[in-house]
């Protein structure tokens, strides 16, 4: 049996505060800028980048650069694993809190 | 002074915060609601005035130049107003305005291809053709529809009342089908139902770029 309670069973990955924020916020906008992200949950842009970086690394998210005009543009995507990730973190927690009731 | 520890509490507000302020992202849209939906409110009113002749020097047959200067002014402008839309507004991507701009790219073609077959017909025919009576009901349905979704997506009470009310119109269009107070109607629903909430949209957009 799943032992609600059991560290093991959170996804390290998304559980910091700034990655869940960033997933929390391209579970409703996906794609977004790299600077809508860094505006929105008030981070740096190299501690963004530095998270962003191990999003990316676990397949969670994926980064695009492009250009508007002549103004580099990052723009990041949520990946289907990422969803995937995000729905069992929020299942996770959920389970979490009605374990602890 | 040390920081307080986040509980866990305030990390869950956090995460709403930021899932809610993607969902209710402004919409996007209002300078093309507010180029089209003047445009069209325009088209109508002069509509009326050259069909109950009140214009001096033109009869009921300039009725195709008016509507074939509308699609040329309205295709222009709308040609500008996406090269000089700004690349980085924030929430654009979000589920308003996705289904916001792909509805309406649907919708404005629908008008698009009907509009461009009436003025054909209408030159063909030297006169007026009968389809400029149909478009108004079509274009308020398409109005309708167009503004219930999207302020239902966005959560704009004013955008989804905006479409009842275009909805309601197309039973008056019907109505006075038969009479020239269609184009009124169709004016005052193009600018009710689609150049004010532009205009709101406008007012309510973020002024910055990232």
């Amino acid at each position: 049996m799943t032992n609600p309670f059991d560290h093991n069973e959170i996804d390290d990955v998304i559980h910091g505060r700034l990655r869940l924020g960033v997933m929390a916020y391209l579970s409703t906008v996906n794609p977004a800028l790299f600077g809508e992200l860094r505006d929105r949950t008030g981070a740096t842009d190299g501690n963004l980048s530095v998270h962003l970086k191990k999003l990316e690394e676990a397949g969670y998210i994926r980064q695009e650069k492009m250009f508007a005009g002549k103004k580099p543009q990052t723009w990041v995507h949520l990946t289907e694993a990422g969803i995937k990730a995000w729905s069992a973190w929020l299942s996770r927690m959920a389970a979490l809190m009605k374990a602890a009731e | 002074m040390a920081q307080p520890t986040p509980t866990l509490h305030d990390d869950l507000s956090y995460l709403r915060d930021l899932a809610e302020g993607g969902q209710n992202a402004p919409l996007l849209g209002g300078r093309f609601y507010a180029w089209w939906g003047g445009l069209a409110t325009l088209g109508y009113i002069g509509h009326f005035l050259i069909a109950e002749r009140l214009v001096a020097g033109l009869q009921p047959v300039h009725i195709n130049w008016l509507w074939g200067g509308f699609m040329v002014v309205g295709l222009a402008g709308f040609a500008l107003l996406m090269l000089t839309f700004p690349k980085s507004k924030p929430g654009q991507s979000s589920a308003g305005n996705r289904v916001s701009q792909t509805l309406w790219m649907a919708g404005g073609l629908a008008m698009l291809a009907f509009f461009a077959g009436v003025i054909v017909r209408s030159f063909l025919n030297g006169e007026a053709s009968v389809g400029f009576v149909w478009s108004v009901p079509l274009v308020l349905t398409i109005y309708g529809i167009g503004q219930i979704t999207t302020g239902h997506m966005a959560k704009s009470g004013a955008l989804e009342f905006a479409g009842w009310a275009a909805l309601v119109a197309v039973g008056f269009a019907a109505l006075f089908s038969q009479s020239n107070a269609i184009w009124l109607v169709g004016a005052a629903a193009a600018f009710f139902a689609v150049f004010v909430p532009g205009v709101l949209l406008m007012l309510r957009e973020p002024r910055n770029v990232v």
